[in-house]
């Protein structure tokens, strides 16, 4: 009788991910000198953030939401809305922020994850721009179109680890300490048994059930944690900017991490994260030197969609094999 | 005690009945057979039975407990496991973690690891177990598909068309593994299989549907000589109600000119080799029929020959050019029309729209056109009533002629039908024989693709019976209506 096939090693994978945590360590050092400044490298590290969380969703479930934006700006409003009108220490609105877009997940996931295809990803836009179509017009609670301003980014107090984030350099390591969070628990979730059970999900949905598994359950979980994700990462950009604007809830928002996960590679643990870094850094080059930026944005999208559907990363890993992964 | 049983099991779909009253049981241990004609309805038995949709009436018991109703998880987890038609694995994932990850729902993690190499051993696919399953050859993917079935501690399997797409000796193989499956591991089996001489060896009794009911059930010896299951093969029409004048009817349609000629074509889907050599002619004026049980390579035979699927070697002339290798609106444009086994009529376009349709790409001058359509409004004047109704709200006998009418619309000179007897009552059956003929009186040539054998051979100048993607005969219509003794060989039951 032969033996199973031994489960891949995790020591590889740590060293890797420790490589990567030391890269990203000692970014805001490096990163002027390649045209950037140390809120760069915050605004990449944040949608880092989100994009490991879609990937986990479209990724690794092979299922399509055009409305992430909706749970990164619904936690991002809510934190500066609690902290504005309240007295409260800053940490407790982040929590507030947090659990409303989890909420806001559970229940627009409960509408509409019986859903497929096409149909599951318009819902998801319907849904992204009611929110988006609330914060722009709402103005007394909102601010509007012109924002909301004055979310404080002051002090974090968790007593003997209180922290000063005003500037951009502590608040970047503020960051950094969820990035780390949000990578391990990725690896672990799809190590699991639930993650593996995903990927049964995305390679064949029928099949995933007609082995016993209550897939519609399945779905809703991997769309309650990527929004999540995105609603930390809207916390932690709500925080940043301290400012949020109707447009954070744009599907055009939510597209940008669509994009991300494909320019990166999905179904991948790095891949979004490359992703992430890449798209932010190049959005701001090229907006710095063009106003025709998002031209190029597009063509690059383009190129890889044509001859790299594996992204980055997926050609790292295994450049002989091209492709298509997953169901997008 | 019956392992599994269904009473009066019946699912509507609309206004037709899939699967009408079927009262079927199985006692553990055992090995049974379904077979019937293609939209008899067996895989949707197998789709309630696994709960992928809920039954319009009737029971499901397992082991005695009702189970109607369950959804299609719960019924895995019952121990009823199920492979598909069409097959059904996790190709981006390797051979083992497609048996690995849904063992995990019944076993701890490390057993579940040990159990899949069991599963694997026994299908013969532990050797390729960090494969990707994408990558498997056809034959192992039908495998694995079984295997993946196995995972969820089954104990009845339902096998749909496991030899499906394969050649006679992995066909041989797949067999064995069934064999071995109920006899050494114990399974209970229901098999859907077309193959009959894979039906008749292995089955202890054989079920047989037709349009939704069950026709007839025994050993494989009672079936083989059970007269009503040689109909439903043979055709839904009683031998008195045709009239096979073939012989008198055209005289020198041999002798027209060569249109249409297949030489040794071969067609894939895939890994899967469907077409073997292939060769046949069609003359002008002659009908000619492709006669063959489901799967035989019929569907293929008409997709191959308009560019749809191309063969991977052979040639295709029309009307004295090679059309091979062109694209399907090119060979299309040469005067070959199709009338779809599905129909496929435009649900939200009138019928006078669905027939005017053809015209946009032609070019054809508006007098032409009026009078083309006017020409198949005489043919169908059932057609003309209904002209503004949309086209699904018309039924299937009315859908069938508008797909014919619509395969006439342009310069066409050859039309391709496909199974056009599919899913009608016999009654309607026969007025569309009656309108093919006519068609071809006023000097259009067909090709016909049936399953119905006395429809075909009642229609047809000459005959062609393909079986497993081969041509097996090949010869006058009436020689084969008449020697029942040759047609029973060449059609199976």
């Amino acid at each position: 009788m032969r033996q199973a096939p031994t489960p891949p090693s995790v020591v590889m994978d740590y060293l890797r991910m420790g490589i990567l945590f030391a890269v990203v360590a000692v970014m805001p050092f490096f990163i002027p000198y390649v045209g950037g400044y140390v809120g760069l490298a915050v605004e990449m590290v944040i949608f880092a953030i989100f994009a490991i969380g879609f990937d986990l969703l479209l990724g690794y479930t092979g299922v399509l939401s055009f409305g992430q934006a909706a749970y990164f700006g619904l936690a991002g409003y809510t934190m500066g809305l609690v902290c504005i009108h309240s007295r409260v220490p800053i940490v407790v609105g982040m929590c507030a922020g947090v659990a409303l877009g989890v909420l806001a997940a559970l229940l627009i996931g409960l509408m509409i994850i019986r859903k497929t295809g096409i149909y599951f990803a318009m819902l998801t836009i319907a849904f992204g721009q009611m929110f988006f179509f609330i914060a722009s017009r709402w103005k007394e609670v909102t601010g509007g179109e012109d924002g909301l301003t004055g979310i404080p980014r002051t002090f974090i107090e968790l007593g003997p680890l209180s922290w000063n984030v005003n500037n951009d350099l502590s608040f970047y390591y503020f960051v950094f300490i969820f990035f780390v969070a949000a990578t391990l628990a990725k690896y672990w979730l799809i190590r699991s048994h639930f993650g593996q059970v995903l990927k049964t999900i995305r390679e064949n949905e029928v099949r995933a059930q007609m082995v016993g598994y209550n897939v519609r359950r399945y779905k809703l979980y991997s769309f309650i944690i990527a929004g999540t994700y995105a609603a930390v990462a809207g916390v932690l950009y709500a925080m940043f900017l301290r400012y949020m604007y109707p447009q954070t809830l744009d599907w055009i928002r939510s597209g940008n991490v669509v994009i991300m996960g494909l320019v990166g590679g999905l179904g991948t643990l790095f891949g979004p994260i490359v992703g992430a870094g890449v798209v932010t850094y190049l959005m701001n080059f090229t907006s710095y030197y063009t106003k025709y930026w998002q031209f190029i944005m597009g063509v690059i999208f383009v190129v890889f969609v044509l001859f790299f559907p594996r992204g980055i990363w997926g050609f790292v890993e295994r450049p002989d094999a091209q492709t298509r992964r997953g169901k997008s | 005690m019956n392992l599994l049983e269904t009473k009066g099991l019946g699912k509507r779909f609309g206004s037709v009945l899939a699967v009408n009253g079927v009262d079927f049981s199985i006692a553990k241990g055992e090995l049974k057979s379904i077979i019937g004609p293609n939209g008899a309805g067996k895989t949707t038995f197998f789709n309630l039975l696994t709960g992928m949709f809920p039954p319009s009436e009737g029971q499901i018991l397992f082991k005695g407990t009702d189970i109607t109703g369950s959804t299609p998880e719960q019924v895995a987890g019952l121990g009823i496991g199920r492979s598909f038609q069409i097959t059904s694995i996790f190709p981006e994932l390797s051979v083992f973690d497609n048996v690995f990850i849904p063992a995990m729902r019944y076993y701890p993690r490390d057993q579940a690891r040990k159990k899949a190499m069991e599963i694997l051993e026994d299908v013969s696919l532990a050797d390729h177990a960090e494969i990707m399953a994408g990558n498997l050859s056809h034959g192992d993917k039908r495998h694995l598909d079984i295997a993946i079935a196995l995972t969820c501690k089954a104990e009845l399997l339902l096998l749909d068309e496991p030899t499906s797409g394969m050649p006679p000796e992995e066909s041989a193989r797949t067999t064995e593994l069934i064999l071995k499956l109920r006899n050494e591991h114990g399974y209970t089996i229901i098999l859907i299989e077309h193959k009959m001489d894979i039906v008749l060896s292995i089955s202890d009794a054989i079920t047989v549907l037709n349009l939704g009911f069950k026709l007839a059930e025994g050993t494989p010896d009672e079936i083989k000589s059970n007269q009503e299951v040689q109909k439903a093969y043979l055709g839904g029409l009683d031998n008195s109600n045709l009239h096979p004048v073939a012989a008198s009817r055209r005289p020198n349609a041999a002798k027209g000119k060569e249109l249409l000629r297949l030489e040794g074509v071969n067609t894939f889907y895939g890994e899967s080799h469907v077409l073997h050599d292939v060769s046949l002619t069609v003359r002008e004026g002659e009908v000619v029929t492709l006669l063959g049980r489901n799967g035989a390579g019929k569907t293929t035979t008409l997709r191959t020959i308009l560019g749809l699927t191309p063969p991977a070697s052979g040639t295709i002339n029309f009307n004295g050019g090679r059309v091979s290798g062109l694209s399907p609106q090119a060979i299309v444009n040469q005067g070959l029309s199709l009338v779809p086994a599905e129909r496929r009529i435009f649900a939200n376009l009138t019928l006078h729209e669905n027939l005017e349709l053809p015209f946009f790409t032609k070019g054809i001058p508006a007098a032409e056109k009026r009078d083309q359509i006017n020409q198949v409004y005489q043919y169908f004047p059932a057609l003309e009533r209904r002209r503004h109704n949309k086209g699904n709200k018309l039924s299937g006998g009315e859908q069938e002629m508008v797909a014919i009418g619509r395969a006439l619309m342009g310069r066409v000179r050859l039309v391709l039908l496909d199974e056009p007897s599919q899913g009608l009552a016999p009654i309607i059956v026969q007025d569309v024989a009656a309108i093919i003929r006519e068609i071809n009186k006023r000097g259009m040539t067909i090709l016909l693709v049936e399953q119905n054998a006395l429809l075909a051979l009642d229609l047809a100048d000459r005959v062609y019976v393909i079986d497993k993607g081969q041509i097996v005969y090949e010869g006058d219509a009436h020689t084969l209506l008449a020697d029942r003794e040759l047609s029973r060989q060449l059609l199976g039951v």
